[in-house]
C-alpha cells in the first residue's frame, strides 16, 4: 500500500516535471527563479564572511561619481549618491526574494491550518474562521498591508508580517475547500473508524492530498509578495536607508526621472522580470496539475 | 489598528512633551477611555458620517476626504473604462484568433502587465509621454487657471457641463497618464479572464449549431459567444473597480494626483490614524458594494439566476 502510494507520487512529480519541461515559459521562469535564488544566497554568504563579489559596495556613497549614466565601469549607471545601481539591484535581490519566501511563508502556514480545521471540523469552528477571513478579504490586500504598516512601524520585519498577514485568508479558502473534497473520502472515514485522533488524520492523510493547489497558490503568491514588497518600499514604509531594495531604489529615484530615467529603469525591470518568473512557473504548474486549463 | 499602534500622542505631540500636555491631548481626542467605549463611540459616529478630526491639522476628516474623493472617483472611473474596454476586446480577439500571433502578443503582453508594479509603469509612461514627446502633463489634475470654480468636484464633468471644451481637454490630458497606469493591472486581468470564458464558451455546441446553420462569424461571437461568456467577464470587472481604489494609492503618488490615495499615502507617513482608518473603511465598502452589484448584475445578465423572495 505504501509503495503504491509512493509510486503514485513519484509518478506524478515525474508528471510535473515532464509538464513544465515541455513548457517553454514555465521552464524559463524555474530558470530564472533557480538564477536569482543562487545570487541571492551567493551575495547573503559572501557578505557574511566579509567578502564583496559585487563589482563595487552596494551601500558606498561617492558624492564625485553621482549620476553617471550607464557605461563600462558601471553597467547601470550611479545614483544620486554615487552608489553603484548594478551592484544594489543585485544585492536587492535577496531582500526581495527573502522578503516574498518568509511572507509567503506566514501565510501558507497559518491560511493551511486555519483552512483546515474550519474544512475538517466544520460547523461553528469553521463559519467563525471563514468569516473572519472574509472580513481580512473584504479590503483590498496592499491597502491593508499598508494599514499594518502605518500601526506597526516601518521597517523590513514589519514588511513581511504585513504581506504575510493579508494574504492569510487566499490560502485558508483554498485549505479549507480542498480539505472538504477530500474529508469525504473513503480512506479518511476508515482513518476516524481505526481511532487516528483529528490532528493526526489532518497531518497524515488530508495534508498531503492538498498541496498541489497550494504549492500553485504559493508559488503565485511569492509574485505579489515581491509586487507589495515593492510597493512599500516604494512609499517608504519597508526596508530602511541605506539598505538595496527595488521598490525603495525606484521612490528615491522619482526626483529625477527626466535628468537620470537610467536610475529607475533598472530596478524596475528587476521586479517585473522576477515577478514574470513566478508567474510563469506558477501558470506552469497550475496547468501542470489541472489538464483542464492546459488543454486551453 | 489602534490594538498594533504605538501611542500617538507621542507621534503627534514628540517624545519630549510633558505628562500634562500628553494628557491634555488624549481627553480631547478622547483616548483616555477604554478602547472597546473608543471602539463604540468611534462606530456611532461613523454611522453618523463622522470620522473624527485629523490628528495633525485638526480638521474633520470627512471633509477632508469629501474634498478628494472626486478626483479619485474620477480617476478610477475612467480606468475602468479603459481596462474593460481594451480587456475585453482583446480578450476576444485572442480567443477567436487562438493560437496565432495576435493570441500571442496579447497574452505575453498581459502576463507582462499583472507583472508590473504600476508605479513603475507610470514613470516609465511619463518618461516616455511627458518627457520625450512632450504629448501629456507629468502631475496634477489641470492647469490652475482652467480649474472650474464650484461644481461636483468633479473636473472632466464640471468642465463639460459648462461648456468650457478647452478646460475639459486639458483635464483629459491630465488624466490620460494616470487612468492608463491606473488602468494597466486590471486591463491584463480582464483580457486573460475574457480569453478564457470565451475559449469555454466557444467550446459549446450551440455555437457549433450557430456556425452550422449559417450566421455569421460577428452573429456566433457577437450575440452568441460573448453574452454567454459576459457572467465572468463582469465578475473580474466588478472587482477590479474595487481594487481600483486600493491602486489609486501608489498611481496618485507618482502623479501627484489630489485624491484620497495620494493624501492617505501622506497621513500614512506621518501616522495620522484617524484619515488612514477611514479610507480603509471607504476603500473597504466600495469593495463590498461592488461585490453586491456584480451578484446582482448576475440576475440581470441571465435569466436562469434569480435570487429567493422569500417564497419556498
Amino acid at each position: 500500500m505504501a509503495e503504491s502510494t509512493s509510486a503514485k507520487r513519484s509518478s506524478r512529480l515525474a508528471d510535473m516535471w515532464y509538464s513544465i519541461y515541455s513548457n517553454k515559459a514555465a521552464l524559463f521562469g524555474l530558470g530564472f527563479i533557480v538564477f536569482l535564488i543562487i545570487t541571492a544566497l551567493v551575495v547573503y554568504f559572501t557578505q557574511l564572511l566579509g567578502i564583496n563579489i559585487l563589482p563595487y559596495d552596494p551601500n558606498e556613497t561617492n558624492m564625485d561619481k553621482a549620476f553617471i549614466a550607464p557605461c563600462a565601469e558601471h553597467w547601470f549607471g550611479t545614483d544620486q549618491l554615487g552608489r553603484d545601481i548594478f551592484s544594489r539591484v543585485i544585492d536587492g535581490t535577496k531582500i526581495s526574494l527573502s522578503v516574498g519566501v518568509a511572507a509567503v511563508a506566514i501565510s501558507l502556514s497559518i491560511g493551511t491550518i486555519l483552512g483546515s480545521i474550519g474544512g475538517y471540523f466544520g460547523g461553528k469552528l469553521d463559519n467563525l474562521i471563514m468569516r473572519f477571513m472574509d472580513v481580512i478579504l473584504s479590503v483590498p490586500s496592499i491597502l491593508l498591508a499598508i494599514a499594518f504598516m502605518a500601526a506597526m512601524g516601518r521597517g523590513l520585519d514589519k514588511a513581511v508580517l504585513a504581506i504575510g498577514l493579508v494574504s492569510i485568508p487566499e490560502y485558508a479558502r483554498i485549505a479549507r475547500s480542498c480539505v472538504v473534497s477530500v474529508k469525504a473520502n473513503d480512506y479518511i472515514q476508515a482513518a476516524i473508524v481505526t481511532g487516528d485522533s483529528s490532528a493526526r488524520i489532518i497531518l497524515r492523510h488530508i495534508l498531503p492530498n492538498i498541496t498541489s493547489p497550494i504549492v500553485v497558490r504559493a508559488t503565485l503568491g511569492i509574485s505579489v509578495a515581491v509586487l507589495d514588497t515593492a510597493a512599500l518600499g516604494f512609499l517608504g514604509l519597508g526596508v530602511q536607508p541605506p539598505f538595496a531594495e527595488w521598490g525603495d531604489m525606484l521612490a528615491r529615484s522619482r526626483s529625477f526621472i527626466f535628468s537620470a530615467p537610467y536610475t529607475l529603469i533598472f530596478p524596475g525591470l528587476a521586479i517585473t522580470l522576477t515577478v514574470l518568473a513566478f508567474n510563469l512557473l506558477g501558470d506552469g504548474l497550475r496547468d501542470a496539475l489541472d489538464p483542464r486549463s492546459r488543454r486551453r | 489598528m489602534r490594538v498594533f499602534s504605538p501611542d500617538p500622542s507621542i507621534i503627534v505631540l514628540g517624545q519630549h512633551a510633558t505628562t500634562e500636555k500628553i494628557n491634555a491631548w488624549r481627553t480631547a481626542m478622547g483616548l483616555d477611555k477604554p478602547i472597546i467605549t473608543q471602539y463604540i463611540d468611534y462606530m456611532t459616529a461613523v454611522l453618523h458620517g463622522d470620522f473624527g478630526l485629523s490628528y495633525f491639522t485638526n480638521t474633520p476628516v470627512t471633509a477632508e476626504l469629501l474634498a478628494r474623493l472626486p478626483a479619485t472617483i474620477e480617476l478610477a472611473v475612467l480606468a475602468i473604462i479603459i481596462a474593460a474596454t481594451v480587456g475585453i476586446f482583446f480578450g476576444v480577439l485572442s480567443a477567436v484568433k487562438k493560437n496565432s500571433w495576435i493570441d500571442g502578443l496579447t497574452m505575453t503582453t498581459a502576463l507582462i502587465g499583472v507583472s508590473m508594479p504600476v508605479f513603475w509603469l507610470g514613470m516609465i509612461l511619463i518618461i516616455i509621454f511627458s518627457g520625450y514627446f512632450h504629448l501629456v502633463p507629468s502631475g496634477g489634475r489641470i492647469d490652475t487657471l482652467m480649474r472650474p470654480m464650484g461644481g461636483t468636484g468633479f473636473y472632466l464633468w464640471d468642465t463639460l457641463s459648462i461648456g468650457d471644451f478647452e478646460a475639459f481637454f486639458n483635464a483629459l490630458q491630465h488624466a490620460a497618464l494616470p487612468a492608463i497606469t491606473l488602468a494597466g493591472y486590471s486591463m491584463a486581468i480582464i483580457t486573460r479572464m475574457t480569453r478564457s470564458s470565451m475559449l469555454d464558451v466557444l467550446h459549446q455546441d450551440y455555437i457549433r449549431t450557430a456556425r452550422a446553420k449559417g450566421l455569421s462569424p460577428v452573429q456566433v461571437i457577437g450575440r452568441h459567444a460573448f453574452r454567454n461568456a459576459l457572467l465572468p467577464i463582469v465578475t473580474v470587472v466588478g472587482l477590479q473597480f474595487g481594487s481600483l481604489l486600493s491602486g489609486a494609492v501608489l498611481t496618485e503618488t507618482v502623479f501627484a494626483w489630489p485624491g484620497i490615495g495620494a493624501y492617505s499615502v501622506e497621513c500614512i507617513l506621518r501616522s495620522d490614524f484617524p484619515v488612514i482608518q477611514a479610507v480603509v473603511l471607504i476603500v473597504a465598502t466600495v469593495f463590498v458594494l461592488m461585490n453586491l452589484i456584480v451578484d446582482l448584475l448576475y440576475a440581470a445578465l441571465d435569466p436562469r439566476v434569480k435570487y429567493a423572495t422569500g417564497e419556498a
